[in-house]
């Protein structure tokens, strides 16, 4: 079967998460993708994933090393550094979010991977950049969100705190990384031109908040958090179901949305309340409109009520927890197709899929995550034509390591 | 020097999108040079053309700030999609074109026939792109969605909020930035497939798969990490070592979030190492993170209050702490290092004026990012589009204006 990016080779200096992901991205979509990883430096992700017994299968299974090779180098040693060239220099693209300098300190940085694969792509994350008077700013990708503007929108509408949004920087940056990386080879397809990549996560974050922004420019005004509100739905929230913490998302667009809403609560009184009558009215009565939703939502079963309202034509969705993605049947659906090729792995283990459906290419999971360094032998004597010997005395030498 | 030649230069986008799913997804390619030509109804348009925010609160379609962002680099055309003509004229324009990025409802996409396969037999070459919050495929197809129901189906909102109240979506419609994103991502493997199969293929993305799918690790490593799923984080995490927290402090908010020990004795002797700092009931991280960490925020709490956010980031900055200031968009508008970079762009727009956009999220050394036309007026492209890539002539285009359809 053919797989999109086969025939492209990546080294993976990926570090935590943001990296590591792009690199799975790419690996899944049959890039042949080297992670070059250093028992001197060791990965917290690295350390999870030494887990014993199913969660490990699971953890190798979902996370984020799957499909790659992984080959170890210990950048503090000179000749080590000298064979990632070498192995750059058998490389389309390569990788990396340490933080700015740290490559150039090793030698590593894009003139000198240039000068090893003069067309190679390369890209670099980090938290504001390559350049700038902010550059060495350290931070995990949560924390960036908060440098970017996005944190200071996420709370309740009219309350003093704000909530933590702990997720999404670095898989988004990673994304974007993604997409970066393809278009600059898709240039290189065309013109034979490699090029630097610098995504700042700053940059990017910040990118996602046209909206906000583009208030500001207009007005002046300074967006506070809005909770669940939306500036043109209504309803548009989050309603409590029958049970423990049980939730429905409901967005309501427009007035024929509206009326379906009304038909599927069954014509209860308050749906004839002229305080609810257009949607400028609704939008100017939101609090009182999702007391009488919630009091609806309260007596129905969440599930129940979700296919009840899109029957009817209503953007409904229960709140999911990590159990209920596991067992949602429309979750599951979307997962049996995932192409597994590791003979290790049940397709029930695998919550972390390809979320990316390619209806004639879809990329599969071809292995579990390889060991630190379990490739050593098979890149440096396959791909470098390093004697075997020669490798396990750098291995001694703490060079291959 | 980089060069002239834009990355994506050479491909054609179709968009038949709406809001910001699909429209950010052509942006990105827009931006990287692709030909990007937006479909809009007649009449209506975009309903991002109604979404603002407008200068000085004037609502105007040609001026709404998050049709403005999402649509700068596209040429813009009107079609009815009711009509069969529309519809015909849409395959038309689908035959000169690599990739339709598209986010019809459900209903829409059944009522108009206009599904992959309809795609696929106007041009077997193109990609078709479909960017929904649950996808084209799977029992929950015909679902309507929304970014809300994305993020609530991915388990993302299950996590954001105040354990005590009602979880919160990700602000500023962030499910559907996700499915953007990632379709972009994926077309560009598609269109490397079509190098090697001469094919094109039916690219499904569902925004709540998308989100699932990558937050599932975070929640596979909290399981491992205590051994249950937790539940909304409020103000800060209460299952790793302290800090993970977002307090108050003179002018706004602080962020305080690291895994290493180093980076909170630093805070501490920065603090001036205050008497509660040597207990021992403070000196567990692990226990303060997990067991009382709300009782830890108290204590630090009079330190950061006698301090500006902005004071308080140099602070951590020349300690090497990476702690940051929760920045609001007027200190975003205002900051120095993204000045430094180039970041803003200026450009005009013929009704809404001279305005600020956000600028490139990554730094291309050879074909750079670029803005180089602000978003179209309802309709701006019908000539050159329809006259020039169909060959329609200025006739044929007052006819379809007075049948509707365009």
């Amino acid at each position: 079967m053919t797989l999109p990016l086969e025939g492209y080779r990546v080294a993976d200096l990926g570090q935590v998460w943001a990296g590591p992901v792009l690199g799975h991205y790419l690996a899944d979509m049959g890039a042949e993708v080297i992670r070059i990883e250093s028992s001197a430096g060791s990965d917290k992700m690295r350390e999870i994933a030494k887990e014993p017994s199913e969660i490990r299968k699971m953890l190798d299974a979902n996370f984020v090393f799957r499909n790659r090779l992984s080959v170890t180098l210990n950048f503090t040693k000179a000749r080590a550094v000298e064979m990632t060239k070498e192995i750059v220099s058998h490389c389309d693209i390569v990788i990396e979010n340490f933080s700015p300098r740290v490559l150039a300190k090793f030698g590593l940085d894009y003139p000198a991977l240039r000068k090893a694969r003069p067309d190679i792509v390369m890209l670099s994350m980090s938290a504001a950049g390559q350049s700038g008077p902010f550059r060495d700013l350290m931070g995990y990708g949560p924390s960036i969100n908060s440098v970017s503007g996005y944190d200071s929108h996420v709370g309740y509408f009219g309350d003093n705190r704000l909530m933590v949004n702990a997720w999404d920087a670095d898989p988004t940056m990673a994304t974007m990384g993604a997409f970066a990386v393809l278009s600059a080879l898709h240039h290189r397809e065309s013109t034979g031109a490699g090029q630097y990549i610098d995504l700042s996560f700053f940059e990017g974050l910040t990118s996602l908040l046209g909206e906000s922004v583009m208030d500001y420019s207009m007005n002046r005004r300074v967006a506070v958090p809005l909770g669940n509100r939306h500036p043109m739905m209504v309803p548009h929230g989050v309603y409590p179901c029958k049970g423990k913490d049980k939730w429905l998302a409901i967005a309501v667009s427009g007035q024929n949305e509206w009326r379906a809403f009304c038909k599927a609560v069954g014509e209860q009184e308050w749906t004839e309340d002229e305080r609810f009558a257009d949607v400028y009215a609704r939008l100017q009565h939101r609090e009182e409109l999702d007391t009488c939703v919630a009091q609806w939502t309260r007596r129905q079963e969440r599930y129940e009520a979700m296919h009840h309202l899109q029957s009817h034509g209503v953007a409904a969705s229960i709140v999911a927890s990590l159990e209920d993605v596991y067992l949602d049947p429309h979750d599951q659906f979307r997962r049996q197709d995932l192409v597994i090729e590791d003979g290790r792995l049940e397709r029930n283990d695998v919550i972390y899929g390809i979320p990316w459906h390619l209806s004639k290419t879809p990329g599969a999971i071809r292995s579990l995550a390889h060991g630190l360094g379990q490739d050593n032998k098979g890149i440096l004597c396959g791909m470098l034509g390093m004697a075997e010997g020669e490798v396990e005395r750098l291995m001694q030498e703490q060079v291959v390591y | 020097m980089p060069s002239d030649r834009a990355a994506l230069s050479d491909i054609r986008v179709i968009e038949v999108g709406d809001l910001i799913s699909a429209p950010f997804t052509a942006k990105m390619m827009a931006d990287l040079g692709a030909d990007v030509i937006k479909v809009e109804a007649p009449q209506r348009g975009d309903s991002a053309r109604r979404h603002g925010p407008f200068p000085g609160d004037m609502p105007h379609r040609e001026k709404s700030g998050l049709f403005l962002y999402l649509n700068s680099n596209k040429r813009g055309i009107t079609l009815n999609l009711e009509t069969k003509t529309g519809r015909d004229t849409l395959l038309e324009l689908c035959r000169q074109a690599d990739v339709v990025v598209e986010n019809m409802q459900p209903e829409q996409v059944r009522a108009l026939g206009l599904d992959y396969e309809a795609f696929a037999r106007a041009n077997p070459r193109l990609i078709v792109t479909s960017v929904t919050a649950f996808g084209r495929k799977g029992p929950y197809k015909e679902y309507k969605g929304q970014a809300i129901n994305a993020t609530a189906l991915s388990g993302v909102a299950s996590r954001i909020g105040d354990p005590e109240r009602e979880p919160l979506t990700t602000p500023l419609s962030r499910g559907d930035y996700w499915g953007a994103i990632s379709a972009a991502a994926a077309t560009m493997t598609a269109l490397f497939a079509r190098r090697r199969t001469g094919e094109g293929q039916h690219v499904d993305v569902s925004s709540a798969e998308c989100m699932s799918t990558l937050i599932s690790s975070l929640n596979v490593m909290d399981f491992v990490d205590v051994g249950f799923v937790p539940s909304r984080y409020g103000s800060r995490l209460k299952m790793i070592a302290y800090p993970w927290t977002v307090l108050p402090c003179k002018d706004g908010f602080f962020t305080l979030i690291t895994i290493q020990e180093r980076h909170w004795q630093r805070f501490v002797e920065l603090m001036g190492a205050p008497e509660w700092s040597k207990e021992a009931r403070y000196k567990d991280r692990d226990a303060m993170g997990k067991l009382y960490p709300e009782e830890v925020d108290e204590r630090i709490k009079p330190f950061l209050m006698s301090k500006t956010k902005a004071e308080l980031w140099a602070l951590c900055r020349e300690n090497k702490i990476p702690f940051h200031a929760m920045q609001t968009m007027a200190d975003v508008a205002q900051s120095p290092h993204l000045h430094a970079r180039d970041y803003w762009v200026d450009m005009e727009h013929p009704d809404a004026g001279r305005l600020r956009y956000p600028g490139a999220p990554y730094k291309l050394s050879e074909s750079p990012w670029r803005l180089n036309r602000p978003a179209p007026r309802l309709g701006e492209h019908n000539r050159e589009v329809l006259c020039g890539l169909l060959g329609y002539s200025g006739v044929d285009l007052v006819d379809m204006r007075r049948t509707g359809i365009i």
